[in-house]
Order: structure tokens, then sequence, then C-alpha cells
């Protein structure tokens, strides 16, 4: 076993795949060849133990340096990132009216007619001439039922087709109390808020892919200056959140009270 | 012109002592042999990489490996900045020992 382990020239796999990981994109492959030579050199001369030794020391200082770099040039990119996103929003600011302008309205009417469905589901107001009982906690809701349809037998026999019926007092707001009720305009106007919220998303997807084949150029050309495709993707990326945060920023206004009496439908909406 | 650090200041040197043949390995093999300092790969790769930024030096490409799939070694050069970046350096430390010799510090 240990002689199989003595005839392999590669460094332990753990270290490496670490240095892989913690490495900025440009530099990677050169740092693991050179990790990779001097482990060589070093099996050579002193063997395998110290050499995977070395490793794992020159691995474990060189941790807190690579992290200070790795987050050093992010930073850089971040920052060039958003530079970006300013200048094409800027150069293209029809284009980018229309897309945040879309998105916005549709998020807001979205948002509108579930804060709407959200009060009429949750609050309620009574008064009328209906009778109220209050049951209590431990009482037989099934034995009150049918006690309570033998009353007009008792008390009035004459009164063959009337009935008593019980209903909980959560469905009186909106089911009414002869049938109908506002649950028909609940239940369209949800139907409404989806519809209006994909046309937006239809909206905003169909814009981007149609700049797509416009932006294919700008791409070639960063491309072609060694970006690498996961620095495409974020730039590209920040750019749309960036367009979306634009419209979260704006839709709270319209409300008449800002974050606080919509977060829990805000962090719904949040992750869309 | 900003001063370079005493950091940058072994890279550039030992970059430049090894002429050609200046990439990782040997570069940090230099800076051993001329300052006693034992530089990892993190350190020396986010300093070589700050003065490629700054166009103290330049990477160069060099030949893919004699193996599948090898990747180019990436060589290192001292561009003109760089030189003169050096040569500020070793101008700022005459100015500042000026008339300062072996005995000066010693007691008296």
């Amino acid at each position: 076993m240990s002689s199989l382990r003595e005839k392999d020239p590669n460094p332990p796999r753990l270290p490496e795949w670490i240095i892989q990981r913690l490495a900025w994109a440009e530099d990677r492959f050169s740092i693991q060849e050179n990790f990779r030579e001097e482990y060589m050199y070093i099996l050579e001369t002193k063997g395998h133990r110290s050499a995977d030794l070395w490793y794992w020391r020159q691995l474990i200082r060189s941790i807190f340096p690579f992290v200070k770099f790795s987050i050093y040039w992010r930073s850089v990119m971040i920052k060039n990132y958003l530079k970006l996103v300013f200048r094409s929003m800027n150069k293209h600011k029809g284009y980018s009216f229309i897309n945040i302008a879309g998105l916005a309205v549709g998020l807001a009417c979205f948002i509108l007619i579930s804060l709407w469905i959200n009060f009429d589901i949750d609050r309620w107001s009574g008064g009328n001439y209906h009778t109220y009982v209050h049951l209590e906690e431990e009482a037989n809701l099934d034995f009150f039922k049918a006690q309570i349809r033998g009353i007009y037998k008792k008390y009035a026999p004459n009164w063959e087709r009337s009935k008593l019926t019980l209903r909980p007092i959560t469905r009186i707001h909106l089911y009414g109390l002869n049938g109908g009720g506002p649950i028909v305009y609940v239940h369209i106007f949800s139907g409404l808020s989806v519809f209006v919220l994909f046309l937006a998303m239809v909206n905003f997807t169909n814009l981007s892919t149609a700049r797509s084949a416009l932006r294919a150029k700008e791409i070639g050309v960063r491309k072609t200056a060694g970006a690498y495709r996961q620095q495409l993707t974020k730039q590209i990326l920040m750019e749309s959140k960036f367009q979306d945060h634009r419209c979260d920023q704006g839709f709270p206004f319209l409300l008449p009270s800002r974050r606080n009496s919509t977060s829990d439908i805000y962090s719904q909406i949040r992750w869309l | 012109m900003k001063e370079i650090s005493k950091a940058e200041e072994m890279v550039l040197l030992a970059i430049w002592r090894l002429g050609d043949g200046a990439y990782g390995v040997s570069i940090r093999g230099q800076i051993h042999k001329d300052t006693g300092k034992d530089y990892t790969y993190g350190t020396l790769y986010g300093l070589l990489r700050q003065m490629d930024h700054k166009g103290y030096i330049q990477k160069i490409r060099g030949e893919p490996l004699p193996k599948k799939g090898g990747r180019s070694k990436s060589y290192f050069k001292l561009t003109p900045a760089g030189i003169r970046a050096l040569k500020d350096a070793i101008e700022l430390y005459k100015r500042m020992w000026k008339d300062i010799n072996d005995f000066s510090f010693e007691e008296s």
C-alpha cells in the first residue's frame, strides 16, 4: 500500500482542491503549477512525508493572503460592474425606462392587489340582526348543531320550512349570509394580479432577450480582452438585479404607509 | 510618484536578478536566497498581480508544459515603469541615509 502511494507523484488532493477554490481565476493554474513543481522537488530530495508536510504548511500559511487578495480583487470587479450598469443604463435611456417602469408598475399592481386581498381575508367587521353564539371551547359542535336543528320543531311546530343553521364567524365576511359575497371579487382580483405579474415578467424577459443580440458584440470584446465566463455572468446578472432593485425601491412610495405594513408581503415578493 | 513598499521592492529586485527565468518558484527561491524571507505563494501572487495592475511588471506566457493538457507557464518581466520604480527606491534610500555610516549609531 505504502509503495503504491510512494510512486504516486501527484500532491495530495484535498489541499490542491482548496487552492483551486481560494485562488483568483487569473492565476489559479500558475499557482497550482508552482506548488506542484516545488512539491516534486521536495519529493525527490527528501521523500514523501516531508513533501506532503511542506504542501500543507504552505497552504495553511497561504490561506490568509489568498483570502485577502481575493476580496480585494472582487471588490475591484464589483466597482467595475456597477460602473458598467450605470453606463449601459445611461446609454439606453429609453430601453431602461420602459424596462424598469414596466416591471415597477406590474409589481406595484400585483402587490397592491395582494395587500387588498390580504386585508380582506384577515379582518372582518360584523353588525346585523343575526344572532351570534359564542361557544365554550370544550363545547361539542356536532351535538350543538343537532340541538339547534330541533329548536323550531320544539317551539314553533307550524314553521315547518324554517331552519336554523350555524356558520362560523370567520366565513361571514367573505361568503355573505345569503350566498355570494366579496369572495368572488377576491378570486377575480387574485387571478388578475397573477396575470399582471406574469405580464410584467414577460415584458422584462422579452426586453432583456431582445437586447441580447446587441450585447453579443460587447461580450465579444470583453472576452477578447480576457474576461472570464464567470465574470461576464456576474456582470449581466448584476445589471438585471440592479434594475429589479430600482423597481423595488420605487414601489413603496405608491403605498400609503411604507414598508412596515407591507413587510410580510414584501418579504414574499423579494425572492421574485 | 508613489513609493513602492518593501515587499514590492524585494519582488521586483528578484525578478530583475532572474532575468528571463522569473516565474513563481524561482522568484520565491530568489527572495529566500537574497533576504532569507519565506514568502508564501498567496502573498507572492497577490503582490505580483497588484504590480501587474500598476504596470511595474508584465506577465508573459511561456511555452506550454510538455504534458497532456499542459498549460503555459507565466513568466514575469520588469517594465520600464518597474525599473524606474526601483531606481526611485534606491534614490530615496540614498537621500534618507545621507551622511550616515556604519559608526553613526555607535554610542560614543
